[in-house]
């Protein structure tokens, strides 16, 4: 019950917390869109008088595509190389929201205030920045543990099996392992993160071991919660492929509506994360708070309450 | 060399199955009731196969007739097993031990293979086991040992038949290129003493009598005489077999061995394959009986093997010719044996198959349909894989594209998932189109000479483009009658480049008189003798007002003032200026669409030799947009981008992908964002 508690709770915050996944999502479009300009503007000089590009607008065309790489891929390879230069330095701008994010959730009447929200983001930045970069390193070592036995596995299997579905499964269920750690990782995460707020620690690292000691003792609780939120997006994406497939971009008018639906689902992804963290704050409150008398004797006094006022273990209202 | 004690029982094994093969020779049944070929080499061969040591021994029996006119006194024979002996062989060289993703483990004897020739001898004749001499005539290599020279004391006279004894024994490697085993499944091809081509004066490119017999090369392997072939193949009972041609008898042997006899009429190459663990699954199609071998685990899609073989009969048949053999063998090689898959020889074909593979990747159905056009293209047509692949994978693969598009859809025959998809022959013409340097080399050229990993992309993907050109040009009625007359007069025969050159300028003067010329030379001196590539560019429409008649004109020594002549009710006049251009070096008559802005449309024929070229329109109308190539008849054309130009640039596709980049890389930063 504690379960579905905490997932209502957390829905009901992120409806409170609209304002804030606007902004977020604002600046994740501005972000885009400052990569999408340029684009916009070389493909439209590449493609200058041409007729062909046009062909594209009914949908996937080989032909067109392939000659259209082979004649600007180098024009165009810059943006996707910078695309994933962006995708890093928007994991640091979800550093930096995090402590504003974690502020608003964590105040009782869920008001969102630009002013709360960034004097937070900037008092735990350098502090979820570290955490953050623990985290990513936990994320590689996990990968390299799961990825160097599996791929010794296949191969030892490959020299011995005669069918090749045996090797199939063998990766799938690597797969299956991995995906199981990587969201392990991504919750111990969201947990070391609300701990570390709420004791207002500098201590990542502390709060990565407490946070693993709290999923391991509720591992049922936080696994089956962040999957049950986990089936949203995944609906959401679902509906969108259907929509993207029904609809098609295949008109001005029709480019404007996916364009908007397409906007719509990003705002949603904005919005779920937000409620992920609602619900596992709520679901942290319900159960006993783990023990931290080291991490207590670090608490900032500057930043341990507000007018707000911030309890050390916040219990969902 | 052999040992005594496999000599002696491979002596016994040869005397035990004499007896018993007697009653199976002259049970031996007709396949064909007339000779459809000159049946130059012809074979009878007993052999026993080993497959704890991975080796086959036989004798051989070779009927080899001189149809020429010459009196020759040596024979040449591929041993072709000899590629997989050492690292000297010229096929290892050539292919760094690689071949199509597939690495030679030379680490262990049990991985290598061979051939050695016990004895050769006339019958009832000289012996010529120790007058055997290796020989290079490719490259000099000396270290290579895959073509051997044999003098005769007594020359093969002209018209006259030699009956040599050969034993053999062939050691088969461990599989990464084609032939050789890879645990209990067995590929054995390239395998015993085969005879080379004794070409005379005129055929081909002789100029006088000689061999043909190159070494094995890492990207080629057939040339060969038609003939008959009498095997009788002994493995152990649990093993299943496929082999060349039709089975006859199989007898039980005593000592836990049966023996399988296989009769092929007609064939360029005996090649069989051997595993416990096939599964049978029969089907017919009108005469063929088709017998596909497959792993367990694919015997769920033994239906796509069965379909796409059907599909590729029927194409054939209505637009080449007819499938003459009765039967056709689909053998289905384990994943840890994939350098056996795709392969080729006659009735008998290694496919490619993976468990769980989807529908919508077409992988199984390309190479059933690929391979079994090589029935036709040097199977039937019997051309020099060495020295004209082009006629071989080349032809094959225009084919195997047109095949694919025709049943599986001209966008999607390949791959077709999640809105992604792609046609065979959009990926063929990409292969060429898309390669780093499509001048690299000429499509006409020794196989062994492709040394950059151009090989695939000129000789399958280049001619198929070409071919798939000329089908544009010549439209698909006269390139059908074109092949149709080339296999009719070619087929059970050796044909190079020019035969079939001669036969397109017959076909094409015949249905379409000198549309293109005196002949259709030029088109294969560009793409087939040539490196030059072909792009054409509609540069820009340019549209201006044209100027009424105004200024000063002497008439009859008064000078007549004109200041725009029009009146109201004439219309204002355009000019429209459409310019192409030619980048590339390739010449080939153009079609260009010229598009008015009242829905006119003009098409207009050019040669393509210039340049630049401009077409002018003096209108009422303006152009809007023109097209060269407007029904892509010339595939070739490296870049169908820039073949258009329109004056009313329509932006939405841009915008598309614009707004999808936007979403693209807010998912992106997204999925980063994730991790915190």
């Amino acid at each position: 019950m504690k379960i579905f508690t905490a997932y209502k709770t957390g829905l009901i915050w992120a409806a409170k917390s609209k304002k804030m996944a606007t902004l977020i999502y604002a600046i994740t479009f501005l972000f885009a869109l400052m990569l999408a300009i340029p684009f916009h503007a070389t493909i439209n000089k590449i493609a200058g008088n041409s007729m062909e590009i046009n062909s594209m607008i009914k949908g996937f065309d080989y032909t067109t595509y392939t000659d259209f790489l082979r004649t600007a891929g180098h024009a165009i390879s810059p943006f996707i190389s910078a695309a994933l230069w962006f995708g890093v330095l928007y994991l640091i701008f979800t550093v930096f929201f995090a402590g504003g994010v974690l502020k608003i959730l964590n105040a009782e009447n869920k008001k969102f205030s630009a002013r709360l929200f960034f004097e937070n983001c900037s008092v735990f930045f350098f502090r979820f920045l570290r955490l953050a970069i623990y985290l990513i390193i936990l994320q590689l070592i996990f990968a390299l543990v799961v990825f160097f036995p599996l791929a010794a596995i296949v191969t030892m299997a490959s020299a011995a099996v005669q069918n090749e579905a045996v090797l199939v499964y063998i990766v799938l269920i690597g797969i299956i392992i991995y995906l199981f750690f990587f969201i392990f990782l991504l919750i111990v995460g969201d947990y070391a993160k609300i701990i570390l707020f709420n004791y207002d620690s500098r201590k990542s690292l502390m709060s990565i071991w407490m946070s693993v000691k709290f999923v391991l003792r509720h591992l049922f609780s936080t696994y089956l919660l962040y999957l049950l939120i986990l089936i949203a997006p995944i609906i959401f994406f679902l509906i969108y492929f259907f929509l993207d497939n029904a609809i098609g971009m295949v008109s001005g008018l029709t480019i404007f509506i996916l364009f908007l639906i397409q906007q719509i689902l990003i705002w949603t992804r904005t919005w779920i994360k937000i409620w992920f963290l609602g619900s596992e704050i709520s679901l942290y409150g319900l159960f006993p708070a783990v023990k931290m008398s080291k991490v207590k004797e670090e608490v900032l006094p500057e930043t341990a309450t507000d007018e707000q006022g911030l309890n050390e273990s916040p219990l969902p209202s | 060399m052999m040992s005594s004690k496999t000599k002696i029982s491979a002596y016994l094994f040869f005397i035990s199955i004499f007896f018993s093969s007697f009653n199976l020779l002259i049970a031996q049944q007709a396949i064909f009731q007339k000779p459809l070929s000159d049946r130059i080499a012809n074979y009878d061969m007993y052999v026993k196969f080993n497959p704890l040591e991975k080796l086959v021994t036989g004798e051989e029996t070779l009927y080899w007739k001189n149809t020429s006119n010459d009196k020759i006194s040596n024979l040449e024979f591929h041993l072709y097993l000899n590629a997989f002996k050492n690292t000297n062989s010229t096929f290892i060289k050539e292919s760094g031990g690689r071949l199509r993703g597939d690495r030679f483990d030379m680490n262990s004897k049990l991985n290598l293979g061979w051939i050695d020739i016990i004895s050769m001898k006339v019958k009832d004749g000289e012996g010529l086991t120790t007058k055997i001499k290796y020989i290079h005539p490719d490259d000099n290599n000396a270290d290579d040992e895959t073509v051997i020279s044999v003098p005769l004391s007594k020359p093969v006279l002209p018209g006259k038949e030699i009956t040599l004894n050969i034993k053999f024994e062939s050691k088969l490697p461990k599989v990464f290129a084609r032939s050789g085993f890879s645990r209990n499944f067995f590929m054995v091809a390239q395998w015993f003493p085969k005879i080379g081509v004794y070409e005379h004066a005129g055929e081909r490119y002789a100029v006088k009598g000689q061999w043909n017999c190159h070494q094995y090369h890492a990207n080629s392997e057939f040339y060969a005489d038609f003939g008959v072939y009498n095997v009788h193949i002994t493995v152990p009972k649990n093993y299943v077999v496929g082999a060349v041609g039709v089975l006859q008898n199989e007898l039980q042997n005593n000592d836990g061995t049966k023996t399988l006899f296989y009769h092929a009429e007609d064939v360029i190459d005996f090649a069989w394959t051997a595993s416990p663990l096939f599964k049978v699954v029969n089907a017919k199609w009108r005469h063929v009986k088709i017998r596909v071998l497959l792993q367990p685990q694919h015997l769920p899609q033994a239906d796509r093997h069965i379909n796409s073989v059907e599909d590729a009969l029927e194409y054939f048949d209505k637009y080449i010719g007819k499938y003459p053999y009765p039967n056709l063998t689909i053998v289905d090689p384990p994943f840890h044996a994939f350098g056996a898959a795709g392969m080729e020889y006659p009735t008998l074909f290694t496919a490619g198959c993976l468990w769980g593979m989807p529908d919508g990747i077409k992988l199984t159905e390309n190479v059933v349909i690929h391979e079994f056009g090589h029935n036709y293209f040097m199977g039937l047509l019997a051309t020099n894989e060495f020295e004209e692949a082009w006629m071989d994978e080349g032809f094959n693969t225009y084919y195997e594209t047109r095949i694919m598009d025709h049943y599986y859809g001209k966008k999607k025959s390949f791959f077709d998932i999640g809105g992604f998809h792609f046609g065979d022959f959009e990926e063929q013409r990409e292969t060429y189109a898309g390669m780093r340097d499509p001048k690299i080399s000429p499509d006409f050229q020794n196989s062994w000479d492709f040394k950059h990993n151009d090989y695939g992309s000129i000789t399958y993907s280049k001619t198929a483009t070409w071919m798939m050109t000329l089908q544009g040009l010549v439209g698909q009625k006269v390139m059908d009658e074109i092949m149709q007359t080339y296999f009719e007069r070619w087929k059970f025969k050796h044909p190079c480049g020019k035969d079939f050159i001669a036969v397109v300028n017959e076909v094409v003067k015949k249905d379409l008189g000198n549309k293109f010329g005196e002949n259709m030379n030029w088109f294969f001196n560009e793409v087939l003798y040539g490196t030059d590539v072909c792009d054409y560019k509609l540069a820009y429409i340019a549209v201006s007002k044209i100027q009424q008649v105004s200024g000063v004109y002497d008439s009859a020594g008064v000078k007549h003032f004109y200041k725009d002549k029009r009146s109201n009710d004439d219309k204002q006049l355009y000019r429209s200026k459409v310019v192409v251009e030619r980048l590339g070096d390739v010449v080939m008559p153009e079609e260009i669409l010229i598009h008015f802005k009242n829905g006119k449309e003009i098409l207009e024929h050019w040669d393509g030799k210039d340049r630049v070229h401009d077409f002018i329109y003096d209108n009422s109308d303006r152009v809007v947009w023109a097209k060269v190539d407007p029904y892509t008849k010339i595939p070739m054309d490296i870049n169908l981008i820039n073949n258009s130009y329109t004056v009313e640039p329509k932006k939405t596709s841009i915008t598309k992908y614009a707004a999808k980049f936007i979403f693209w890389i807010e998912n992106t930063m997204q999925t980063f964002g994730m991790l915190f």
